[in-house]
């Protein structure tokens, strides 16, 4: 077959484009680290690439969601065991007094009993973050009166920590310190005023004291459920942030797998390509070299 | 003639048969670069023979016509493949500046801002009645809003270049075809006393092939010599040397649409189905265009979904959620509603009148919307959709590259065949050069020769 001068120009010509794109993919490869590096280098791994990429984002606001949401429930519970203790106080100081009352210590008892509930008024007003904690919904507005009625409602409040997965964190004043709603529940405030009322009277009936030990007892088991219902939550919080970050892992590891190049891989590649890319020139040159008949004419 | 005057003239016949011969290679090695030229052969043919005495009696050589050495074959087909390829050239790199659109290869883009915009409804699940969380819940949603826009918008200079080197192409079709009827004319009058117009229909060669490589077109040769060049659906582009004139008119989206001049209402885009043209109209008014769309159906999507939610909850003050984004992305106004923007406390988080603020129902509904199926017929969440969507794009772009390579490789193939056939060979010139040369050293012999002879002829009187 013939060979024409302009076919071997043609030749080595798209050689040589050929080898050089190739050469500068290898090239973006190595600088980019990313096997795409736009969509039409893998369609298909792409789309992948930004599924893993919305799922970490995700996964990384439902941590934040739980994070603050943990140190909200950590704050409750230990208002809970402050609470749980006051309440002891005011149990002990029924269990001293049931069969009498010295005048000489009436006064001192009635503050001690003043100071309690104005302890558990401070507790049940308590903001976090600027909100109020056991006001329910209406969380910019004071919950408990001075006389201990609830200006609050009895809204939940959820965070989310999955998809379509919500988990409820807060607890109202009803369920915590007025007792409506709740079986065998009791109004704390009522009955410290009434205990008050009941040390203070004149005469002193021991009895109207010492009936007050059986709401004394409801008002401890409904703080303590309170309590515990805010350790499930938080141990829930801490599970699912568990799961999260194990899952975390296992997407980043497998957009990794689809996006990035193997550095050591890459380079090898690159190599590989500067000598193809180099043999491609030395022939040309070669082939450029050669003799003719002129030469020998 | 016979006879030694007879010797004479075969002698001088050779020289000027030779002197062609050289010509002819002279001029193959001056065009041994020359694009689309076709190598040309002297024709050397025994001139009559004349009846002598002693029989029949040779009288020598004379230089035909040179031929050009041409597979017409190869030819139509080169053309053909240029169309394919010249269509697929355009697809690509107009597809690759489509891709560049959907940037989505750094950690920005679309995809991400979406994804903040959701997480910042679920920052204000934390924390309804937080300031910082509504502004920057706020802020967010404007960046979304304007993301859109401002994708949407990218495409619109495109279409605009598009169409610009749509026009262009036409007019340069319209050079192509005056150079073709210009040199029908030529060959005609040429090849009309019987001779080749060797150049001239190399030069035709070439202005069919770079007319293919623009448009789709199919040529007919007649017997006078003139090629005769339709579009696909049959209507004359050239016939003999007279051209008819493509132009442009205005379409309905503002862009232009391929028209005979003699007819310049109706637009002939459906009968272009190959060239350069084909691909730019293709992308123009088919791909970008449903790329287009496809976004305004995203931004369309979220837009009532969030709307629809919002207007189920109340703000800050207990009033109803009002619309939280206005506009569309084809009116240029697609954008967080005026309201919201000028006061944060009308993002409606809570799911009751009287919930404010602690109630974040409804910003926990709201922020839900993300996992919802609520695109491709209630089968596709909006990232599912627009994951798709930069797919598609990543496909195209690969499958026009693919097409693209192809046709490359195709035409380089036949573009090879067509030189060994027709290409010049240095190496074969330089044999036929010293093979002339030693033709007309011999000639030039021949007749000094023969002068030696007729001197001694006349000296013996």
């Amino acid at each position: 077959m013939r060979v024409s001068n302009r076919q071997m120009t043609n030749i080595v010509k798209s050689d040589l484009f050929k080898n050089a794109q190739q050469l500068l993919n290898a090239e973006e490869r190595v600088a980019t680290r990313k096997l795409i590096n736009k969509p039409s280098d893998d369609p298909i791994g792409m789309g992948k690439v930004l599924d893993y990429r919305k799922t970490l984002s995700s996964i990384d606001q439902y941590n934040n969601n739980i994070v603050s949401a943990k140190s909200r429930t950590e704050f409750t519970d230990a208002l809970m065991v402050n609470l749980h203790d006051l309440l002891g106080q005011a149990e002990q100081i029924v269990a001293e007094h049931s069969n009498g009352l010295d005048p000489e210590l009436r006064q001192g008892v009635v503050q001690e009993v003043e100071g309690i509930y104005d302890q558990v008024l401070a507790i049940a007003n308590t903001k976090f973050n600027g909100a109020y904690l056991f006001a329910g919904h209406k969380t910019d507005t004071q919950p408990f009166a001075d006389d201990g009625s609830y200006n609050g409602d009895s809204g939940q409040i959820n965070i989310i920590v999955g998809e379509d997965a919500q988990v409820r964190i807060n607890l109202t004043g009803d369920e915590v310190f007025t007792g409506v709603g709740v079986t065998n529940g009791t109004n704390v405030f009522d009955d410290l005023k009434a205990l008050k009322d009941a040390l203070e009277a004149d005469p002193f009936v021991a009895s109207d004291v010492s009936s007050l030990a059986d709401n004394l007892a409801k008002g401890v088991n409904q703080i303590e459920g309170a309590a515990v219902s805010q350790s499930i939550t938080y141990r829930l919080l801490e599970t699912t942030e568990n799961h999260l970050d194990k899952f975390r892992y296992s997407i980043v590891d497998m957009l990794s797998k689809i996006e990035d190049a193997d550095l050591a891989t890459a380079i090898v590649e690159l190599q590989a390509q500067e000598t193809a890319y180099e043999a491609a020139l030395a022939t040309a040159a070669k082939m450029f070299n050669r003799r003719s008949l002129i030469d020998f004419l | 003639m016979s006879g030694i005057y007879g010797v004479l003239q075969t002698g001088m016949r050779s020289l000027q048969a030779q002197q062609r011969g050289i010509e002819v290679t002279g001029h193959n090695i001056a065009n041994v670069n020359t694009p689309g030229y076709s190598r040309q052969t002297v024709n050397l043919k025994t001139t009559t023979p004349v009846m002598g005495s002693q029989g029949m009696i040779g009288t020598g050589v004379t230089a035909r016509e040179s031929e050009r050495v041409y597979d017409r074959f190869v030819g139509v087909q080169i053309e053909n493949e240029n169309e394919e390829l010249g269509r697929w050239d355009a697809q690509k790199t107009a597809l690759e500046r489509v891709e560049t659109i959907f940037d989505e290869s750094s950690d920005s883009g679309l995809s991400k801002t979406m994804g903040e915009f959701w997480n910042a409804w679920q920052d204000l699940v934390n924390n309804p009645s937080g300031n910082v969380e509504r502004l920057a819940l706020l802020g967010n949603s404007e960046t979304l809003a304007f993301e859109f826009q401002n994708t949407y918008n990218k495409f619109l200079p495109l279409q605009a270049d598009l169409d610009i080197s749509i026009a262009a192409t036409v007019d340069e079709i319209n050079l192509k075809a005056a150079e073709i009827g210009d040199l029908n004319q030529k060959i005609i009058e040429a090849e009309g006393g019987g001779l080749h117009a060797n150049d001239f229909r190399d030069a035709r060669d070439m202005a069919v092939k770079d007319i293919g490589l623009m448009i789709d077109v199919t040529t007919y040769e007649e017997s006078s010599g003139s090629l005769n060049v339709n579009l696909k659906d049959g209507s004359s582009l050239v016939n003999g040397s007279n051209t008819s004139t493509l132009s442009t008119m205005a379409n309905d989206a503002g862009y232009r649409d391929v028209v005979w001049a003699s007819d310049p209402t109706v637009s002939i885009n459906n009968t272009i189905s190959g060239g350069k043209l084909k691909g730019w109209i293709e992308v123009r008014d088919v791909i970008i265009p449903g790329y287009m769309s496809n976004l305004e159906d995203l931004a369309n999507g979220i837009k009532g979904a969030v709307n629809t939610a919002h207007g189920n909850g109340y703000d800050l003050n207990g009033d109803v959620g009002g619309a939280f984004f206005s506009g569309t992305l084809a009116g240029n106004d697609f954008a967080v509603h005026a309201d919201i923007v000028a006061d944060s406390t009308k993002i409606a988080a809570s799911g009751t009148a009287l919930g404010a603020p602690g109630d974040n129902s409804n910003a926990i509904a709201i922020a839900e919307l993300q996992n919802a199926l609520m695109m491709n017929s209630d089968t596709a969440t909006f990232d599912n959709y627009y994951n798709s969507m930069v797919s598609d794009v990543g496909t195209a772009v690969r499958h026009a590259g693919m097409s693209y390579d192809h046709h490359t490789a195709m035409v380089g193939h036949l573009e090879n065949y067509r030189e060994s056939i027709s290409g010049v060979s240095l190496d074969e010139e330089m044999v036929n050069l010293i093979q002339f040369q030693l033709g007309y050293d011999a000639a030039a012999k021949l007749i000094s020769t023969t002068d030696e002879l007729l001197q001694t002829l006349i000296n013996m009187v």
